[in-house]
């Protein structure tokens, strides 16, 4: 009895000092009602003058709503060291710390209460968690981006090795030509016809060779983005005609009949690049007279107007009687490179870049190539869609 | 007599030259522009010795070989691949074993493959 006195008076004899302390400091008896709070509890929470004491404890915002007098009677009596949340007036959720001690005053058990607002600790933890989370799943989805890089680049790497190899191939074809040629040229006894047909053999030789060098190097200037198109206001219909008329000899050299169809309606002049253009019509046509042995080639110019746009397409459609394309290639004609991933039997002459390209360019001047149809030992169909584009006001045409 | 080559290669250009070439060294020869046309001839004639291309339409030059290796008339003609394709590229001695050596075309003009020839069947 003398010693719970003591105790007690220890309480008062200090109650200047509990005021100071940070922690919240007190007494609850068994009814839940605060017999003592140090003035912590009105700091925690900004309330300047309103007072604890003699008030119950669920009035103080130390436990969450969904605990009843019960489970915080029970918490405070029976746990010794454990954690609350609860939101403030202002519905910012705060964590507390607790730590009770049960005695007994007078014949009644009181507990006494040390708690601490340890909302700051509780977030940086958070945030620290979060963060360590984050930063595994970083760099997990950093390992399968890097993996799928590495898989890339390798595979890359495989391909400039293939392509090197055969595109050296191809290049010494020619090459092995040309020198043949000129031995043969050398000839002391050689007729004037002969003369004349090995020294067109050379020349369309070193021809070819011009070309593969000329392709692969557009491919590369285009894959590193540093190829640019040159637009300017052309002729539409002198143009098509005059690169018409370059295939007239080669098409009937072969037996072939060349169409070109074109409506009244396109308009005259044209904004857009007319190299890029004629480079991409002259590998569609010459690809359909390469693969087609007897029958037609055309070119059919049509023109589309969009409902609700202002904008128009031209589209140049070429098609060919020729051999077609076997469906497993269709979906690798576009693709740079890719002919020399497939083992060696399916080859064609060339650096096989002239449809990449063409799309390429076709892109750059806001179109697209595109195979509409193609079938075995009927033909095939291209169409290469631009957008029409008026002379900007103050170009020169 | 002559010696009988056939000679196959796809590239008319290189076909022409080849055989103008040989033809003014004094060789008979026959010639084939594709893998079918190559077996058809190497079935009807008595050949010393086949130049082959490799990458060729329809049958390429390995097609050949496994085809040529199941006839006992064109089991043992010895070939020479002719290719431009470089020699790490492919296995020379997982092809067969008739084939006694490989060329490289842009080494080839038609005189040094006449002299190679001679030097072959007179050695």
């Amino acid at each position: 009895m003398k010693k719970r006195q003591q105790f007690i008076g220890s309480i008062e004899s200090y109650r200047k000092l509990f005021e100071e302390i940070d922690d919240i400091l007190m007494i609850v008896n068994e009814k839940g009602m605060i017999e003592y709070v140090n003035r912590a509890l009105r700091n925690s929470f900004g309330y300047k003058n309103k007072r604890f004491t003699g008030k119950p404890l669920s009035d103080c915002r130390l436990f969450g709503k969904s605990e009843g007098k019960k489970d915080m009677l029970r918490r405070i009596f029976k746990e010794r060291d454990f954690f609350t949340q609860a939101a403030d007036a202002e519905g910012h959720l705060n964590h507390f710390s607790w730590r009770t001690k049960v005695f007994t005053h007078e014949k009644s058990r009181k507990v006494m209460a040390v708690v601490r607002n340890v909302t700051n600790t509780v977030t940086l933890q958070k945030k620290v968690e979060d963060y360590a989370n984050n930063l595994e799943e970083m760099v997990q989805q950093r390992t399968q981006q890097l993996e799928h890089e590495k898989h890339k680049a390798i595979e890359l790497q495989q391909t400039k090795v293939t392509f090197l190899s055969r595109m050296s191939h191809e290049l010494r074809t020619p090459l092995t030509a040309i020198r043949g040629y000129a031995e043969l040229l050398q000839e002391p006894d050689l007729t004037d016809a002969n003369r004349r047909r090995y020294l067109s053999v050379v020349e369309r030789n070193s021809r070819q060779l011009l070309e593969m060098i000329d392709e692969t190097l557009q491919m590369v200037q285009m894959q590193q983005k540093k190829y640019q198109i040159r637009e300017q206001a052309f002729v539409l219909k002198s143009f098509l005609l005059e690169l018409m008329e370059t295939y007239t000899v080669l098409t009937r050299e072969k037996g072939l009949e060349l169409l070109c169809v074109i409506p009244e309606d396109i308009p005259d002049k044209l904004y857009s690049d007319p190299h890029a253009i004629r480079q991409i019509l002259t590998n569609l046509i010459g690809n359909a007279i390469k693969f087609t042995e007897n029958g037609k080639i055309q070119l059919v110019i049509k023109q589309r107007s969009f409902p609700f746009k202002s904008a128009k397409k031209l589209y140049f459609i070429v098609s060919d009687s020729g051999s077609g394309i076997p469906a497993d290639h269709q979906r690798r004609i576009f693709k740079s490179f890719e002919q020399y991933l497939d083992n060696q039997s399916v080859h064609s002459r060339g650096t096989g870049l002239g449809l990449p390209i063409s799309k390429q360019l076709a892109k750059l001047l806001g179109g697209d190539v595109r195979l509409l149809s193609s079938t075995a030992q009927e033909g095939s169909t291209f169409v290469f869609s631009l957008p029409v584009r008026k002379v900007p006001s103050g170009k020169k045409e | 007599m002559s010696h009988r080559i056939l000679l196959i290669e796809d590239d008319q250009d290189l076909l022409h030259l080849y055989r103008v070439g040989l033809e003014n060294a004094d060789f008979t020869v026959f010639t084939a522009a594709n893998g079918l046309e190559a077996i058809s001839s190497a079935m009807s004639h008595d050949l010393d010795l086949i130049l082959l291309d490799l990458m060729m339409p329809l049958a390429d030059g390995r097609d050949v070989l496994s085809m040529l290796r199941l006839h006992e008339k064109t089991r043992d003609i010895p070939i020479v691949i002719i290719s431009n394709l470089d020699q790490h590229t492919f296995d020379l001695s997982k092809l067969d074993d008739q084939v006694i050596d490989y060329w490289k075309k842009s080494e080839l003009t038609p005189k040094t493959l006449s002299a190679r020839l001679t030097s072959y069947f007179s050695s």
